[in-house]
C-alpha cells in the first residue's frame, strides 16, 4: 500500500486511482443513457448473479438480499459477510492473485478507503446519488465517485434495564468508572472494541485517555469474541449487563422486540459510516450496479430505516466522531488504529 | 443401544510386518508406479502449505511476488510480546486439564464397560454417540444458554437447589466441556484394548490372593500403560489444537490459547499479520511433532505389551454387586451432561423468553421461520454434504492406497509416505486453512472459490486419522490369505477386490464416517477458506454466532443436532452390524 489516499474526500479528493476494470464493467458502472434501468436489468439477468461483500450484521443483510430479489428474481445474490478487517484482507488476497470474487461492497468508511487505496474499487455514477452529501462521498483524483455513505451506525452505551439500576447508568465516559459498573461491562474484541479505545483517546486526549483506559480495565471488563450485534443480543438476554460498544440500531431493534435494553449516547458517539461501491473488476457489473442503486436509493433506505439505520447525514441530536475522518491518510489511520489495538490488548486482555 | 466396539488397541502404523510375511507378489514396476503416484498426490497436498507456512513466518515483509530476506523477526516479536506468557500458560493449563480429565473419564468408561457388570452400559454408548454427532459449536452455545455467566437458565435453579451454580465461561468450565467431548474418543480407543487383554493374568493374581486394587495397580495398569500413554499423547496433540470450545467459551473469561490467538490475530487489523500467525503455526508444529513422535513410540511399545493371543477367551467381568446400579446411575448423570445443552438450545429456539422470567414464556416458531429465510441456508447444507462426502471418499481412497503400499510392499522409503501423510496432524486447522488459502489463490488450477478447495484441505487434514484406521487393519491381515488366492489362480485385482477389500471394509467405512462427520462440522479450516459461493454449515453457524442472530442459531443448531443424531444413530447401527469402529 504505497500510495496514500485522502481521508477527507470533501476537502480535496483522493490521491488514489480507481482500479482498472474491464471496459464492459466500466461501461455498466457509468452508463447514463435514458434506457439505463432497462439496459442494466437485461444485462444483469444475463449475468444471473452477483456477489456482495459486506460488514453489515444482523437482519439487514437478509433484508437487503430479499428486497433485491423481489425486484430482480433472475439475479441471485451471494453474500460474503464478515468483520470489515476480514473483508479487506480477503479482498487484498484475492486482488493480489487476480481472483477477486466480489462485485459490490458495503463496509465501514475506514475499510472502504483501504479498498480504494488497493485500487480495487471502480468509479461509478448513478441517478440515485444525485443529492449525496459531499462529506460522505469518496472520489478519485479525477472526481470520479468511488463510494457513497449509505448508512450510519452509532456506537455507544447500552444496558439491560433489569440488571442495571437507573442510578448506575452513565451519562459521560467518566461515569463508566463508577463502582456500580465494576464487573458489569463488556466489550467486543472486534474493530468496534478497538474504535472505542480510539474514541476515548480522541475525547479525553492521549494521556488522560490512557489513564482512563487503565482505570476502566480495572473494572473487570469482559471481552467477547463476537460482533457488536451479537453483544447487543447478549445484553438483551441478560448474559451481559452493559457495554459501551453497542450499535444504536441493534439496540433499537432489540427494544422493539420487547427486550429490556436501553441505549444511551455517551458523547462523542463513535459513528461507523458505511460506504457502498463496486469492485473495478466485477464479473457481474450490471447486477452490481443494480444492487448498488438499491443500497443507495430509496429501496435500500427503506430497509435501513425499518432496522433503525439512519443515513449518515441525518441529525440524531448528539455529537459523533467518524474515526477515519480525523486522519489525512490511510497510513496515518492505520498507525493510529494499531496503537488503539495495542492499547486494547494491553488493557483489556 | 448397545454397540459392540471392535476397536483395537492403538497401534503404531508400522511397516514391520510379521516375520512370516512374504514378499510382494504384485509386479514391482506397477507397485513402484503406484507408489510414485500416491506419494506425489500426498506431497502435493501436504508440502506446499507446510513450506508456505514456514516461509511466511520467516519473511514478514515479503509477498509471494515480492519476496524479502529471511528473518526471525516474527518469532522474536512473538516470544517477547507481553501476552505470550499468558497465552502459553492458558494453553498449557487448558491442555493439561482437558487431556487429563478426558483420559480419566475415558479410562473409567472403558474399564467399567469392558471389565465390569455395570448396569446400563448402553448409556455410555449413548454418550459416545451424542458426542460424535453434535458439533462442538452447538455444544458450546448450548452450554452458554445453560450455564452462561449472566443468563444461564440453569444457574438460578442450581443456586437454589445446591447453593452453587457453576459458570461455564471459566477455565474449569471449558476444561470440563472439552473433556466431555473427547472422553468418548478415549473410551473408543481403549475399550477394545481392555476387552482384548488376556484376563488370565489378572485371574491368576486374584487366585494367588492379590486384592483387586493390587491387581489393578500391578497387572492391569502396567499392561494397559503403553496404550493409555499413546491415547494421552493423541489427546494432548488435539487439545493444543482445540479451537471451537476455547473460542466460544474462553474469550468471555479472558482465556487465550494459541489457536484462538491465531484466528483472532488475523482478524484484528486491515493488513493481517500473516507472519505472526505463521510463526505461531510453525512453533506449534514443532511442539506437536514431539507429541506425535511420543505417540508413535508409545504405540510401538504398546504393541509389544498387548497380549493378543489366537485363543478364544472372554475378559472376565468384575461383579460390582449392588454398586453396578450406582455405576449405571453415574453413567446416566454423565449422559444428562451431554443432552442438557442441546435440549436447552432446542427449548430456547421455541421459547425464546425461557429463563428471563417465570416459566417458559411464549411459544413461537419465529426462529424457524427466520431460519427458513436465512440466506443460502439450504446451499450451506448441500455444500457441507458435498465437502463431507468428497473429502471422506477421496481421503479414504488415498489412505487405502498408501496403507496398502506401506504394508504390502517392500518399496524403499515406503515408510516416508506414512510420515508425509501424518504431517497435517500437527498443523492447527486455522494455520492449515490460511496456508491453503494463500497457496491456492496463486496456483492456477481454478479451485479457489469452489468447494474443491475445502475438499482438498480436509483430505490433507484428516488423512492422518484415516491412516490410523486403515494401516493397523491391513497389518492384521496375513499375506498368506491373499497369497493362497494367487496360488489358486486369482488375479491381483481379484485378490484385492474379493479378498482384501472385504476384510478391510470395516476400517474403510470407519475411516469414511470419521472424516465425513468431522469435515461436516469443522470450523477452523472452513472459516479460512469459504467464499460467498461456498458457504458450509460450520461457517453459517459461526456467522450466526458472530452476527448476533442467536435465535436463528438456536433453531439451526437444534435441527442440525436432531439430523446429526439420526445420521449418527444410523452410522452406529451400521457399525454394530458390520463391526467397524467409529
Amino acid at each position: 500500500m504505497a500510495a496514500t489516499v485522502s481521508l477527507l474526500a470533501a476537502c480535496g479528493g483522493s490521491e488514489s486511482n480507481s482500479g482498472e476494470g474491464s471496459g464492459a464493467a466500466a461501461q455498466a458502472f457509468t452508463y447514463s443513457g435514458s434506457d439505463r434501468d432497462a439496459y442494466l436489468a437485461k444485462c444483469a439477468a444475463d449475468e444471473g448473479s452477483l456477489t456482495w461483500y459486506t460488514s453489515l450484521a444482523g437482519d439487514v443483510v437478509d433484508g437487503m438480499v430479499r428486497k433485491f430479489s423481489e425486484k430482480h428474481p433472475n439475479v441471485k445474490v451471494e453474500t460474503y459477510r464478515g468483520e470489515q478487517t476480514d473483508i479487506v484482507s480477503r479482498v487484498y488476497q484475492e486482488a493480489q492473485a487476480d481472483q477477486l470474487q466480489g462485485d459490490v461492497v458495503e463496509v465501514t468508511s475506514d475499510g472502504f478507503r483501504q479498498l480504494a487505496e488497493m485500487q480495487t474499487i471502480g468509479v461509478f455514477s448513478s441517478p440515485v446519488i444525485a443529492n449525496a452529501p459531499e462529506r460522505f462521498t469518496l472520489k478519485d483524483d479525477s472526481g470520479g465517485i468511488l463510494g457513497v455513505g449509505d448508512r450510519a451506525s452509532y456506537v455507544s452505551f447500552a444496558y439491560n434495564t433489569d440488571k442495571l439500576p437507573a442510578s448506575a447508568v452513565p451519562r459521560t465516559l467518566q461515569d463508566l468508572l463508577a463502582p456500580a459498573l465494576a464487573g458489569n461491562i463488556a466489550l467486543t474484541d472486534s474493530t468496534t472494541g478497538v474504535r472505542f479505545v480510539g474514541n476515548v483517546l480522541q475525547a479525553l486526549g492521549d494521556e488522560k485517555g490512557r489513564d482512563f483506559l487503565e482505570q476502566l480495565a480495572a473494572q473487570n471488563v469482559r471481552i467477547e469474541a463476537v460482533s457488536g450485534s451479537a453483544l447487543a443480543g447478549m445484553i438483551a438476554t441478560g448474559e451481559v449487563t452493559s457495554s459501551p460498544g453497542i450499535f444504536r440500531n441493534h439496540a433499537e431493534q432489540e427494544t422493539a422486540d420487547g427486550a429490556p435494553l436501553k441505549w444511551v449516547a455517551l458523547e462523542p458517539v463513535t459513528a461507523n459510516v458505511g460506504y457502498a461501491g463496486v469492485f473495478a473488476k466485477a464479473a457481474h457489473p450490471c447486477a452490481a450496479m443494480l444492487f448498488l442503486d438499491m443500497l443507495l436509493g430509496n429501496e435500500g433506505g427503506q430497509v435501513y430505516e425499518s432496522l433503525e439505520y439512519p443515513r449518515p447525514s441525518d441529525d440524531l441530536g448528539f455529537t459523533s466522531w467518524v474515526p477515519d475522518e480525523t486522519f489525512k491518510t490511510t497510513d496515518e489511520y492505520n498507525e493510529a488504529f494499531n496503537t488503539w489495538r495495542s492499547l486494547f490488548e494491553e488493557d483489556f486482555r | 443401544m448397545t454397540v459392540v466396539s471392535q476397536t483395537p488397541a492403538p497401534q503404531a502404523p508400522s511397516s514391520h510386518a510379521p516375520s512370516t510375511r512374504k514378499s510382494l507378489s504384485v509386479p514391482q514396476l506397477g507397485a513402484n508406479t503406484w507408489f510414485v503416484v500416491v506419494a506425489g498426490v500426498a506431497a502435493a497436498l501436504v508440502l506446499p502449505p507446510l513450506v508456505l507456512m514456514v516461509w511466511t513466518s520467516l519473511t514478514p515483509d515479503g509477498t509471494l511476488t515480492n519476496p524479502s530476506a529471511a528473518t526471525l523477526q516474527a518469532y522474536r516479536e512473538l516470544f517477547t510480546s507481553t501476552s505470550f506468557k499468558k497465552i502459553a500458560m492458558d494453553t498449557l493449563v487448558f491442555t493439561v486439564g482437558s487431556s487429563a480429565l478426558a483420559l480419566a473419564l475415558g479410562i473409567v468408561m472403558a474399564w467399567f464397560v469392558a471389565r465390569t457388570n455395570m448396569a446400563g452400559k448402553g448409556l455410555v454408548y449413548a454418550c459416545v454417540f451424542l458426542s460424535f454427532a453434535i458439533p462442538g459449536m452447538i455444544e458450546a452455545t448450548g452450554w452458554i444458554l445453560l450455564l452462561g455467566k449472566g443468563a444461564g437458565v440453569a444457574r438460578e435453579p442450581l443456586e437454589r437447589l445446591i447453593g452453587f451454580a457453576p459458570v461455564i465461561q471459566t477455565m474449569p468450565g471449558i476444561i470440563v466441556v472439552q473433556a466431555l467431548s473427547w472422553a468418548p474418543m478415549v473410551f473408543l480407543l481403549l475399550v477394545g484394548a481392555f476387552r482384548a487383554m488376556d484376563a488370565s493374568l489378572e485371574e491368576s493374581a486374584l487366585t494367588s490372593g492379590a486384592g483387586r486394587w493390587a491387581v489393578l495397580r500391578r497387572i492391569t495398569g502396567p499392561l494397559m500403560g503403553p496404550s493409555i500413554l499413546a491415547v494421552l499423547m493423541l489427546v494432548v496433540v488435539r487439545a493444543v489444537q482445540a479451537f471451537e470450545i476455547p473460542l466460544f467459551l474462553g474469550s468471555s473469561a479472558g482465556i487465550r490459547t494459541f489457536t484462538t490467538e491465531i484466528y483472532s490475530g488475523l482478524r484484528k487489523s486491515f493488513v493481517p499479520d500473516y507472519a505472526r500467525a505463521a510463526a505461531y503455526g510453525t512453533m506449534l508444529v514443532c511442539v506437536l511433532s514431539v507429541g506425535l513422535y511420543l505417540y508413535h513410540r508409545a504405540t510401538k511399545i504398546g504393541s509389544r505389551f498387548i497380549t493378543v493371543t489366537g485363543k478364544a477367551f472372554r475378559a472376565r467381568e468384575t461383579d460390582l454387586g449392588p454398586w453396578r446400579w450406582v455405576a449405571g446411575g453415574v453413567a446416566a448423570l454423565v449422559l444428562v451432561l451431554y443432552i442438557a445443552p442441546v435440549l436447552t438450545m432446542l427449548l430456547t429456539s421455541l421459547w425464546p423468553q425461557m429463563g428471563r422470567g417465570a416459566g417458559l414464556g411464549e411459544f413461537t416458531w419465529e426462529n424457524y421461520e427466520q431460519l427458513a429465510n436465512y440466506r443460502d441456508i439450504w446451499r450451506g447444507v448441500r455444500n457441507s454434504l458435498f465437502v463431507g462426502i468428497g473429502a471422506a471418499s477421496l481421503a479414504t481412497l488415498l489412505c487405502l492406497a498408501a496403507a496398502f503400499l506401506i504394508v504390502r510392499t517392500k518399496i524403499r522409503g515406503r515408510q516416508s509416505l506414512d510420515h508425509l501423510l501424518s504431517i497435517p496432524m500437527v498443523i492447527p486447522g486455522t494455520v492449515l486453512g490460511l496456508a491453503f488459502l494463500i497457496t491456492y489463490l496463486r496456483v492456477p488450477i481454478g479451485i479457489y472459490g469452489t468447494l474443491w478447495l475445502l475438499v482438498l484441505a480436509f483430505i490433507a487434514h484428516y488423512s492422518p486419522y484415516a491412516m490410523r484406521y486403515l494401516q493397523p487393519t491391513l497389518l492384521q491381515i496375513s499375506p498368506d490369505i491373499d497369497d493362497a488366492s494367487r496360488v489358486a489362480g486369482a488375479s491381483e485385482m481379484t485378490v484385492f477386490r474379493k479378498i482384501l477389500l472385504p476384510l478391510v471394509m470395516p476400517a474403510v467405512i470407519g475411516a469414511w464416517l470419521y472424516i465425513f462427520f468431522h469435515a461436516f462440522r469443522d470450523v477452523s479450516i472452513a472459516s479460512m477458506l469459504y467464499t460467498a459461493g461456498t458457504p458450509v454449515v460450520a461457517t453459517q453457524l459461526l456467522d450466526m454466532w458472530q452476527d448476533g442472530t442467536a435465535g436463528v442459531l438456536s433453531a439451526y443448531g437444534s435441527l442440525l443436532s436432531i439430523a446429526s443424531i439420526l445420521v449418527g444413530a444410523f452410522a452406529f447401527r451400521l457399525s454394530k452390524r458390520f463391526g467397524f469402529q467409529l
